[in-house]
C-alpha cells in the first residue's frame, strides 16, 4: 500500500472515528417530530445562506481594501491587520455581543441577529480568502481591461464569471460555518431560533433524549456530506505582482476594513479596562493567571502544529477527490457529544485529558480550515502534480518541490488561527479537562461567579498571547522556507 | 520530506515530553488514596470553596482531593451512568432539585447521615426526596441597581411598565436553572394559561434572554440591563467585593423560589468513608461558612448566618412548590415555550 493511500485511510478513520465511538454507546437513534424537524432546518438554512451571502459581499468590499492596503503598509503592519480583523472569529460570543450590544441598541435577537453576528464574524475570513484570490487571478484580467478601456462594471461583470466556482467555494464553506454554529444562535437567538447546534443541546438538556441527539447529529453530518458534492471545480490560480491591478483595489474597503479591525478590540479593550484592576484586586487571580499560562499557550501551540502536520499529510496525499470531497463536507458531532465521547477513552489509548482534548479540537476545526482556502490553493497546483508525475516523480518530491513552498505560508496561517481558536476554547475543553487549568476555563469561571470584569480581563490577555501565537507561526513559516524548501 | 518529519517528530516529541512532566509533577508520588470530587467551574476554582475544603480536609484525612469540573449536570450524570465504577466518582456536587428525577433513575446513591445536622427550615422540605443532600441554597429574584429606580418594581405587574421596555434579562429556560425557575414559578403561582398569558406580555419588555445565568448577570454588570434575574445573595457579592450597596434583589409580592444544591455520594464510590467525611466537612459549620461567603449562597445549616452580611439579608418571602414537575411536564412546558418564542 502506497504512502498515499496509507495517509488517506488514517485521515478518514481518524476523523470518522468520533461518529464510530458514538455509535458503540448508543447504538439506537432517533429524530424529533417532522414539525421540529421542518422547523430547525428552516432556521438553520436560512441563517446559513443569509449570513454567507452578506459575509462574502462585506468581505469582498473589504478584500479590495486589503489589496489597497497591502502596498501602503509595512509587511507587519499588513500581518497585525490580518490579525484584528479576524478578531470577532477568536472573541467569545459573549463578548461579542456585548461589543455589539453597545452600539446597536435596541440589539434584533432572532433570526436578524444572528444573521447580522455570523455576517460580521464571517466576513473577516472571506476578506482573507477573497484578498488571495483576487491577487492570484484577476490581475491579467484587470491589465487586460484597463488597456483595453473597459470600465469597472464590464470588469467585475467578466471577474464575477471567472470567479464564480471561487465564490461558490467560499459560500459553501461560510454556509457550513454557520449551519453548525451553536454559540451565536443561542445567544443572539434569544430563545426564537432553534438550529440543529441548539437543538442537539437542547436534546440532551432538557430532555435528556441523547438518542434524538445523536440523530440529529448524524443527519447534520449526512446533508453537509451531500452539500459538499455541490461546487465545481475551478481554474487553477497564477501568481501575480500586484503593483499595477486597476480595479482590483479599493480605498473605501481599505479604510472600512481598518475601522472594523480597530473597533472591536478599541471596544473590546475600553470594555476590559477596568478589569484589569481586577486582575489585582481578586485574591489570586494574578498567580493564577500566570500558572495557567505555560500550559495554554502549549495546548495551543500543539493544536497549531497538529493542524500543521495534518495539512501537510493532506497534501502528501493530493490528489484525491474523496479525500477532498469528504473534507469539504466532513463536520464533526457537536461539541457536546465529540466531548462526551472522547470522555470515555480510555488513557491508554488516547492519553491524558490535555492530549484528549488536543486530539478532539483538531478533530473539530480541522474541516473548516481545509475548507477556508487549503483544498483550493491544492486544487490550484493540480496541473503542476500532473506534470510532474507524468515526468515521472514521485510523492515525496512532488511534496517537497512543488506543493510544500507553493502551501507554507497558507499551512502556517491556517495553523495561526487554529492556535487561536485553540487559545480561545472552553466549549470543548470545559467537557474534557477537569479543572480550570487554562486562560479560556478560568475566563469562564471568572464569569459564573460574578467576576464578568476579570473575564474580560483574562480574555484580553487571551488576545495578546493569541497575536504572539500568531506571529511564532510565521517564524515557524520563515524556518521551514529556510531549512527545507 | 524526510528532514522535515523528522522536525515535526522532534517538535512534538518536546512537547509531549514537556506535557508528561508536567504531569508527574503534578501526580501526587504517594499511595494516598485520591478523593475524586465533581464539582462546578465556580466550585472548585481558586476563588471558590474549593481550594479552602481541600486544605482543611488532607490536612486530617490522609489523603488527596482531586476536584473535577462537572461542566454541565446532565451530561455529568450521564457520564456517571456509562462511567460507573471505572469513573471513580466519590463526590458529587451542584445538582438542583430539577436534577434529581435525574440523577435518581438508572443510578444508586449512599445514604448520608444528616441526624446530627441542624438544618435551617427553609430547607426542611427537600431534605427527604432522595440520598442527595443539600449544601447550599436561596431564593431567586430580579435584581436591580437602585440609583436606576426611583421607586422600586414590587411586582410582577410592575415589571409590565413601558419605561421597562428592553430592560430585563431573563435566562432561557432551556439551559438555564435560574430560567427553568422562574418559568416553573410562574406557572405554580399563576396556574400555566395566566403564566403564558403574562409571559406573552413580559416578553415583549425583555432585553434577551440569555443561555445562562452568567451571560445574564454579565449583562447586566455591563449595563446593558437594567433588571436581572438571579438570585437574592447576589448583593452580597457587590456589597462585598465592590463595597457597592447599589444593587439590590427585589422584594417581589408574590414570593420566590428557591434553589438548592445538592451533593451526593454514588453508590459506585471508591473511597466511599473518606467521601462521607468529606461531606461532613462540607456540612459543618465551618464548611457552611466557607461556601456562604465564597459561593454567595445561603448555608443549610442553622447559626451560621449570624454575624455576617448574610443576616441582613431581608426575610423574602419563599414560595413552596408543592409539587416538582417530572421531566416530561418540563419537556411539554418547555415546548409550549419555544412555541411562543417563535410566534413573537
Amino acid at each position: 500500500m502506497s504512502s498515499s493511500k496509507t495517509i488517506r485511510i488514517f485521515l478518514i478513520a481518524l476523523f470518522l472515528a468520533p461518529y464510530l465511538l458514538l455509535l458503540t454507546h448508543w447504538n439506537h437513534f432517533s429524530l424529533p417530530p417532522f414539525e421540529e424537524l421542518a422547523w430547525i432546518f428552516k432556521n438553520s438554512l436560512i441563517q446559513s445562506i443569509l449570513s454567507s451571502v452578506i459575509a462574502i459581499a462585506l468581505g469582498f468590499w473589504w478584500a479590495r481594501g486589503l489589496l489597497f492596503l497591502e502596498q501602503k503598509l509595512s509587511p507587519s503592519q499588513n500581518r497585525g491587520l490580518e490579525f484584528l480583523i479576524l478578531l470577532p472569529n477568536f472573541l467569545p460570543a459573549l463578548f461579542l455581543l456585548l461589543i455589539l450590544l453597545s452600539v446597536i441598541t435596541p440589539f434584533p435577537f432572532g433570526l436578524t441577529g444572528v444573521i447580522l453576528v455570523h455576517a460580521l464574524m464571517n466576513a473577516s475570513l472571506a476578506a482573507l480568502f477573497l484578498k488571495d484570490i483576487l491577487k492570484k487571478k484577476l490581475r491579467s484580467l484587470a491589465e487586460l481591461c484597463w488597456v483595453e478601456g473597459a470600465s469597472s462594471v464590464a470588469f467585475w461583470k467578466e471577474g464575477f464569471r471567472y470567479l464564480r466556482g471561487d465564490f461558490f467555494w467560499l459560500f459553501a464553506f461560510i454556509f457550513i460555518l454557520c449551519f453548525c454554529s451553536f454559540a451565536v444562535p443561542l445567544i443572539a437567538g434569544g430563545g426564537k431560533v432553534t438550529t440543529f447546534e441548539v437543538a442537539i443541546y437542547e436534546k440532551i438538556r432538557t430532555s435528556t433524549d441523547w438518542g434524538q441527539a445523536i440523530g440529529l447529529s448524524y443527519l447534520q453530518f449526512g446533508f453537509l456530506l451531500l452539500f459538499s458534492f455541490l461546487p465545481s471545480e475551478h481554474p487553477a490560480p497564477q501568481r501575480e505582482r500586484l503593483e499595477r491591478a486597476p480595479y482590483l483595489k479599493s480605498v473605501s474597503g481599505g479604510v472600512s476594513a481598518i475601522l472594523f479591525s480597530f473597533f472591536w478590540i478599541g471596544v473590546f479593550l475600553w470594555q476590559s479596562a477596568t478589569g484589569f484592576a481586577k486582575l489585582l484586586q481578586i485574591e489570586g487571580l494574578w498567580r493564577e493567571t500566570l500558572r495557567v499560562i505555560p500550559l495554554s499557550l502549549f495546548l495551543s501551540l500543539g493544536v497549531g502544529f497538529a493542524i500543521l502536520a495534518l495539512l501537510f499529510l493532506s497534501a502528501y496525499a493530493f490528489p484525491d477527490s474523496w479525500l477532498k470531497r469528504f473534507f469539504l463536507g466532513f463536520v464533526a458531532p457537536s461539541t457536546a457529544l465529540l466531548g462526551f465521547v472522547f470522555l470515555f477513552l480510555p488513557s491508554w489509548f488516547a492519553g491524558d485529558e490535555f492530549l484528549k482534548w488536543m486530539i478532539a479540537f483538531v478533530i473539530l476545526i480541522f474541516a473548516p480550515l481545509y475548507r477556508w482556502g487549503w483544498v483550493q490553493r491544492l486544487e490550484g497546483l493540480r496541473g503542476q502534480v500532473q506534470v510532474a508525475r507524468t515526468m515521472g516523480a514521485d510523492a515525496r518530491m512532488i511534496f517537497q518541490k512543488i506543493l510544500l513552498p507553493q502551501t507554507l505560508d497558507l499551512a502556517c496561517r491556517l495553523s495561526a488561527v487554529a492556535s487561536l481558536w485553540a487559545l480561545g476554547d472552553f466549549a470543548l475543553s470545559k467537557m474534557i479537562i477537569s479543572r480550570p487549568a487554562t486562560l479560556a476555563l478560568m475566563a469562564e469561571s471568572l464569569m459564573s461567579s460574578y467576576r464578568i470584569e476579570g473575564a474580560m480581563a483574562v480574555t484580553a490577555l487571551i488576545l495578546f498571547f493569541g497575536f504572539i501565537l500568531f506571529l511564532v507561526f510565521r517564524g515557524v513559516e520563515n524556518v521551514i522556507r529556510r531549512k527545507f524548501v | 520530506m524526510k528532514n522535515f518529519l523528522v522536525y515535526l517528530v522532534f517538535v512534538f516529541s518536546g512537547l509531549f515530553l514537556a506535557l508528561y512532566f508536567k504531569n508527574s509533577n503534578l501526580s501526587t508520588g504517594d499511595n494516598k488514596p485520591t478523593l475524586k470530587v465533581f464539582g462546578s467551574s465556580s466550585f472548585i476554582s481558586q476563588w471558590g470553596p474549593g481550594p479552602w475544603l481541600k486544605e482543611k480536609f488532607e490536612k486530617s484525612c490522609e489523603c488527596h482531593i482531586e476536584f473535577n469540573d462537572s461542566a454541565d449536570s446532565t451530561i455529568l450524570l450521564q457520564r456517571l451512568k456509562s462511567e460507573g465504577r471505572n469513573g471513580g466518582a466519590d463526590v458529587v456536587l451542584g445538582f438542583d432539585q430539577y436534577d434529581i428525577d435525574n440523577a435518581t433513575a438508572g443510578l444508586e446513591w449512599r445514604k448520608i447521615n444528616t441526624d446530627n445536622i441542624n438544618f435551617e427550615d427553609s430547607v426542611r422540605e427537600v431534605l427527604s426526596r432522595s440520598h442527595l443532600v443539600p449544601y447550599d441554597w436561596s431564593l431567586l429574584s430580579f435584581v436591580v441597581r437602585k440609583s436606576d429606580f426611583q421607586s422600586l418594581p414590587k411586582n410582577l405587574n410592575d415589571l409590565l411598565d413601558p419605561k421597562l421596555k428592553g430592560q430585563i434579562v431573563l435566562e432561557d429556560p432551556r439551559t438555564s436553572s435560574p430560567g427553568l425557575q422562574f418559568l416553573l414559578w410562574l406557572i405554580e403561582i399563576k396556574g400555566e394559561a395566566k403564566a403564558f398569558e403574562y409571559l406573552g406580555k413580559l416578553n415583549q419588555q425583555l432585553h434577551s434572554y440569555a443561555p445562562s445565568w452568567s451571560s445574564a448577570y454579565g449583562l447586566f454588570q455591563k449595563a446593558q440591563a437594567k433588571i436581572v434575574y438571579s438570585y437574592v445573595t447576589s448583593s452580597v457579592y457587590h456589597l462585598v467585593e465592590d463595597k457597592n450597596t447599589d444593587v439590590v434583589a427585589l422584594e417581589m409580592d408574590e414570593g420566590h423560589p428557591a434553589q438548592y444544591e445538592f451533593v451526593g455520594i454514588p453508590a459506585t464510590c471508591k473511597n466511599c468513608e473518606l467521601a462521607e467525611k468529606f461531606v461532613a466537612l462540607l456540612l459543618s459549620k465551618e464548611g457552611q461558612k466557607t461556601i456562604m461567603e465564597k459561593n454567595f449562597m445561603f448555608p443549610v445549616t442553622q447559626g451560621v448566618r449570624e454575624g455576617t452580611v448574610f443576616a441582613n439579608i431581608p426575610n423574602y418571602k419563599m414560595t413552596v412548590m408543592e409539587v416538582l414537575p417530572t421531566v416530561a411536564d418540563r419537556e411539554r412546558i418547555l415546548k409550549k415555550w419555544s412555541q411562543l418564542r417563535r410566534t413573537e
